[in-house]
């Protein structure tokens, strides 16, 4: 009889051991570029972009924002490359004709994937970032890096002025 | 599958320890014995590969001297949801060296055996990191694939892990010499050397490390041979 006693203690006990607390991932994320418009007269100010769309030098959309207007925007750089240029393009009314402005912009930078906890795994950061510009046919005039460590999804990395 | 290997595995546990009978009082002796639990496990679960052998040496009467060695491959992900996080695979062995003592009062002629005991162990493993990707906010929120960082990771190796173990375990006569039980492990993990930009998540012969605590679960079952030193009158 005690032998039974004994075998659905452990049962029991074997039960609860298995267990396991949940998992969740709270502390980390993967880190974005974050670029946010400048007004190029009054630096100062923020300033958002109409009729606007990002694009890769082979001409493939990464973000269209043609009947929008974008404040900020937030860029995934490829962490297989350690530089990765982005044609920004503006669709301007000039003498009733559409005109399309284009600036290219070459982001440099070392790409980092940082193993955190089991529940988040591996989170993106970006190191030593600069920006810099070609091929320039005129809406933007200075790309600026505030921050060369790209760490969070919150902060400003870049401005642009426009 | 989980839950058929568990009804499986506690299956086999109960039959092991119900089945007691009652015969010569066991005298001192070395057993030998093979872990028949991961044998299972290997068939039944994907990704898990395993064997142990244990033996004990009766010094005292009552106490013996234990050993465990064994090998374990374990091959795993982690996931949010559908989405998969990162694969990886440990594969390693293990030495567990201690001592057993009798915690029940056998009757005569009685060969049922309950025993509790520690262990000191040594686990020495690799990490093999296979398709990883980047945890994000934006995919969890949309239920979409988490943005790739490799489709095949480093390989970690020269992984090391220490820790003690409480056993308690049973064992039961079965036929001519052999025998057949089982044990409840508790193990706390004292030391280890870990990856770096990774984690030991799993170690051989201790089993899932889990984030913030120490402590590790474990169970087996086994069938072991006793090889009398002495006749006990």
């Amino acid at each position: 009889m005690k032998w039974n006693h004994f075998l659905l203690c452990l049962l029991v006990l074997a039960g609860i051991s298995s267990c396991e607390k949940d998992d969740i991932c709270v502390a980390s994320d993967s880190a974005y570029l974050n670029i946010t418009f400048y007004s190029a007269e009054s630096p100062e100010v923020a300033k958002s972009v109409t009729n606007f769309s990002l694009k890769e030098l082979n001409g493939s959309i990464i973000g269209s924002f043609e009947s929008t207007t974008v404040a900020s925007i937030a860029l995934m750089l490829p962490v297989d490359d350690t530089e990765y240029s982005v044609i920004f393009e503006q669709q301007v009314e000039e003498n009733e004709r559409t005109k399309t402005l284009r600036d290219t912009v070459v982001f440099s930078y070392t790409p980092k994937a940082t193993f955190t906890s089991r529940a988040c795994g591996f989170i993106r950061t970006y190191e030593d970032l600069s920006a810099s510009r070609e091929g320039s046919t005129g809406w933007v005039s200075e790309v600026r890096v505030l921050q060369s460590s790209v760490t969070n999804t919150s902060d400003e990395h870049v401005a642009i002025y426009h | 599958m989980s839950m058929l290997r568990s009804i499986i595995n506690y299956g086999c546990l109960a039959v092991c320890l119900i089945s007691t009978s009652v015969q010569a009082q066991q005298g001192p002796g070395i057993r030998a014995g093979l872990d028949l639990s991961k044998l299972v496990r290997s068939e039944l679960q994907e990704g898990y590969r395993g064997a142990e052998l244990f033996g004990d040496l009766s010094f005292k009467k009552g106490s013996r001297i234990a050993i465990e060695l064994g090998n374990e491959r374990f091959r795993t992900k982690e996931e949010i949801g559908q989405s998969v996080l990162y694969q990886y695979s440990v594969s390693g062995s293990y030495l567990k060296v201690g001592l057993d003592w009798d915690i029940y009062a056998q009757k005569k002629g009685e060969k049922n055996q309950i025993t509790a005991g520690v262990r000191y162990a040594l686990s020495q493993f690799t990490t093999d990191i296979g398709q990883a990707f980047f945890y994000d906010t934006q995919a969890v929120q949309t239920n979409g694939n988490f943005p790739l960082y490799t489709d095949n990771g480093p390989t970690l190796n020269s992984l090391k892990a220490q820790y003690l173990e409480g056993v308690l375990s049973f064992k039961t006569h079965l036929v001519g010499n052999f025998y057949i039980g089982g044990s409840f492990r508790m193990a706390f993990l004292t030391g280890e050397q870990s990856p770096e930009n990774f984690d030991n998540l799993w170690v051989p012969g201790f089993n899932k490390v889990t984030d913030g605590a120490r402590f590790g679960f474990s169970y087996n079952y086994g069938i072991s041979y006793f090889i009398p030193l002495k006749k006990d009158k």
